[in-house]
């Protein structure tokens, strides 16, 4: 088998690049023997290294040969491609981001030859999607968990009672422990405390800035407090493995924890204050969520009550790019800091957004057609938000539909309402782009598809729906008869 | 280990684990394609097995043993093979129809899933914590099953080992080498628990990289 060599030099290799700048170098190829290329293909793109789950995105990718390369003769392609503009290359304990260039040759029948070079990005303004994205996560976690509490009681309760004696057994024991739990955690440090609350004017900063928040109660009794601690924490959060063998790492990379009052009486009915500040480290990471890598930054205040539960409260912090904050001004305790730190850019990408998918509304009321469905679902794939917002405006309507048949669903997965009975289900793609697709086949087109094999269906579908968990867009074809 | 520092100046002075010639912490995990590559296994007589439609493969074995490993060596080898993992908790996810039909924990499909897998004529390769071999044997399967753990003895380990820090090697020069003695110690201590031992070597390497650690760990 011939032996390819590729490897890839950076012009200049220790140099910080900024978002979206050009990387610049050059491919070297070695054959020791005639062979074909069907691509080289370049990309820039980052990854992330540690304990957690690998994940990663890409920049830029083009190819930049195709044809024969023959034995002895060193060839060498130069490219100037662009970095990504997120997440910013971080080196943790359990946690490490990176950036690189890759090559990759196809070689027809044989391992495609890969090398890659790593360059430094650090990102100096966070990217109009992230700081939509950031604000969404603030909002989903602030919404009460008195819903989910309310679908497990729907759910579970009357599963449980119909298992008899055992299953109320368990639901008793599981309710005792819930209440004892709340009691302890939620009910006796606020009876005590009144109504205790951490108020941080800005909860989106820069690395170097100074954090300043407010401990505020007023208690309904006279309280004698050991101490009343307030900590500022960054941590990586990783998650390896799936399903029973997922296992979450944790590391703090950085702790400080000040003591705002020790032995300290709260009087009854007077407001207490206990402000705090911290100077934020000068190379303080960036806050991201990569998936299942996430870098966490809080602060947890604690009031240590004696003979009595303590009160916590964990509020989180953005550490966002120094030249962020220059966009916009920071935030209040309802936890939007994110969205206002870059308020005129998230603004401007909210009505584009918006006239989007307003413009997909109408498009679609005006008969939109199947390319161009699959063009918008397309360009909104990665943001779940938009993406739902597309599938939603389209779901319901008939399309003509066109798509390359992949694979057929042996089973197609616990309650798919869409399945016909004696039909089954197929995955496949559009051709181009090759957005990924599940059609419903009903049981008369089952010879047709049978025959099909691997090629491409055209027929009458309705959409009905997407499937997050593999990414496709869920079909349900129309019978024929 | 050794860890023998590369004699040229690194020429990425930004990166913490180009003084060890590496680009990254080769006991960190990998992405499922990364591990099919690296993994050291041999599969062709599973593949000439499973030829036979009425042919199962079952790897049985603790975590940590290379259960799933083998599966993305299967699938990396054989292009028409479907890969599904069962999760943990319902609901069981779709089985996409494959030749073979490479099922991760098996023992979690539900009956309905079991039922459709048994019935689908095709090849079938499960990984399991339990025996399924009865079922399958019933539903009309010739099983042929592998308990996993049993060979990775020091050699083993020491190969994948290295065969790890050479996946993340930066350039062409000295990278850090496992020695058999190394392997031994570490399968004295672990046992053939491969995920065990990636962990413990992961946080060693981590902390000889911040103490600046340079010689022989």
């Amino acid at each position: 088998m011939a032996k390819c060599d590729l490897s890839v030099e950076l012009d200049e290799p220790n140099r910080v690049y900024h978002e979206g700048e050009k990387v610049q170098g050059v491919v070297h190829v070695k054959v020791d023997s005639t062979v074909k290329c069907t691509g080289l293909v370049l990309s820039t793109g980052w990854k992330t290294h540690g304990r957690g789950n690998v994940t990663g995105g890409s920049a830029e990718e083009t190819t930049v040969f195709s044809g024969q390369w023959t034995q002895g003769t060193k060839y060498e392609y130069r490219f100037s491609m662009s970095a990504s503009d997120w997440p910013q290359t971080y080196h943790g304990q359990f946690l490490s981001i990176d950036h690189y260039v890759e090559a990759k040759a196809k070689i027809p029948w044989s391992f495609d030859p890969k090398a890659a070079a790593p360059f430094m990005v650090r990102v100096t303004q966070l990217p109009t999607w992230h700081a939509e994205e950031l604000s969404q996560n603030l909002k989903k976690s602030k919404k009460p968990q008195t819903i989910g509490l309310l679908l497990v009681a729907v759910f579970f309760v009357p599963q449980l009672l119909f298992t008899g004696w055992i299953g109320a057994g368990l639901l008793v024991f599981v309710g005792l422990a819930a209440t004892v739990y709340w009691l302890k955690q939620k009910f006796l440090p606020r009876y005590l405390l009144g109504t205790p609350n951490v108020y941080v004017p800005e909860d989106s900063l820069v690395p170097g800035s100074k954090l300043v928040g407010e401990f505020i109660t007023q208690t309904r009794k006279t309280v004698v407090t050991n101490a009343i601690t307030v900590a500022l924490r960054g941590t990586e959060v990783c998650v390896s493995g799936s399903g029973s063998n997922r296992t979450t790492h944790r590391n703090v990379i950085f702790e400080q924890i000040e003591q705002l009052q020790s032995n300290t009486t709260l009087q009854a009915g007077n407001e207490n204050r206990c402000p705090f500040a911290f100077q934020l480290p000068e190379d303080a990471a960036l806050s991201v969520n990569l998936k299942e890598n996430s870098l966490i930054w809080s602060i947890e205040v604690e009031v240590d009550i004696p003979r009595w539960p303590d009160w916590r409260k964990n509020k989180s912090i953005y550490i966002v790019p120094a030249d962020e904050k220059r966009l916009g001004s920071g935030s209040d305790q309802s936890g939007a800091g994110v969205m206002m730190a870059s308020a005129p850019l998230a603004r401007e990408k909210s009505q584009a957004d918006d006239s989007a998918t307003e413009n997909s509304k109408s498009a679609i009321a005006e008969g939109v057609t199947f390319v161009e469905t699959v063009a918008q679902i397309w360009a909104v794939r990665d943001d779940p938000d938009q993406l739902e917002m597309v599938v939603d405006a389209v779901t319901e309507l008939s399309f003509t539909i066109e798509a390359q048949v992949e694979r057929r669903l042996l089973y197609a997965g616990d309650e798919d309402p869409h399945v016909y009975k004696d039909g089954y289900a197929v995955w496949a793609r559009y051709p181009a782009p090759r957005l990924p697709l599940v059609l419903y086949v009903p049981h008369d087109l089952g010879d047709e598809f049978e025959q099909l094999g691997r090629g491409v269906w055209t027929g009458s579908g309705v959409v009905v729906g997407w499937d997050s968990l593999h990414g496709r867009l869920q079909i349900k074809l129309d019978s024929s008869s | 280990m050794m860890f023998t520092p590369d004699d040229k100046s690194p020429s990425i002075e930004w990166l913490p684990w180009a003084r060890f010639n590496l680009h990254r912490n080769p006991f960190g995990e990998l992405t499922p394609d990364e591990r099919a590559e690296l993994a050291i296994v041999d599969v062709d007589y599973l593949i000439e097995m499973l030829g036979d439609p009425r042919q199962a493969v079952q790897f049985i074995g603790e975590c940590g043993r290379g259960k799933t490993t083998r599966m993305l060596k299967l699938r990396s080898v054989l292009p028409r093979a479907s890969y599904t993992y069962i999760p943990e908790h319902p609901p069981c996810p779709p089985i996409v129809l494959g030749n073979p039909i490479l099922v991760d924990e098996a023992q979690r499909l539900s009956r309905s899933a079991r039922r459709s897998v048994f019935r689908s004529q095709c090849s079938l390769v499960f990984a399991t914590h339990n025996d399924l071999s009865k079922s399958l044997r019933k539903h009309g399967y010739h099983v042929y099953t592998e308990h996993i753990g049993e060979g990775n003895g020091p050699e083993l380990i020491c190969e994948l080992l290295n065969r790890r820090i050479e996946a993340s090697r930066l350039q062409s020069g000295v990278i850090p080498v496992v020695s058999i003695e190394d392997a031994e110690s570490l399968v004295a201590e672990f046992g053939n628990d491969i995920r065990a031992i990636e962990n413990r070597l992961y946080l060693q390497f981590q902390k000889n990289l911040e103490g600046g650690v340079d010689g022989e760990m």
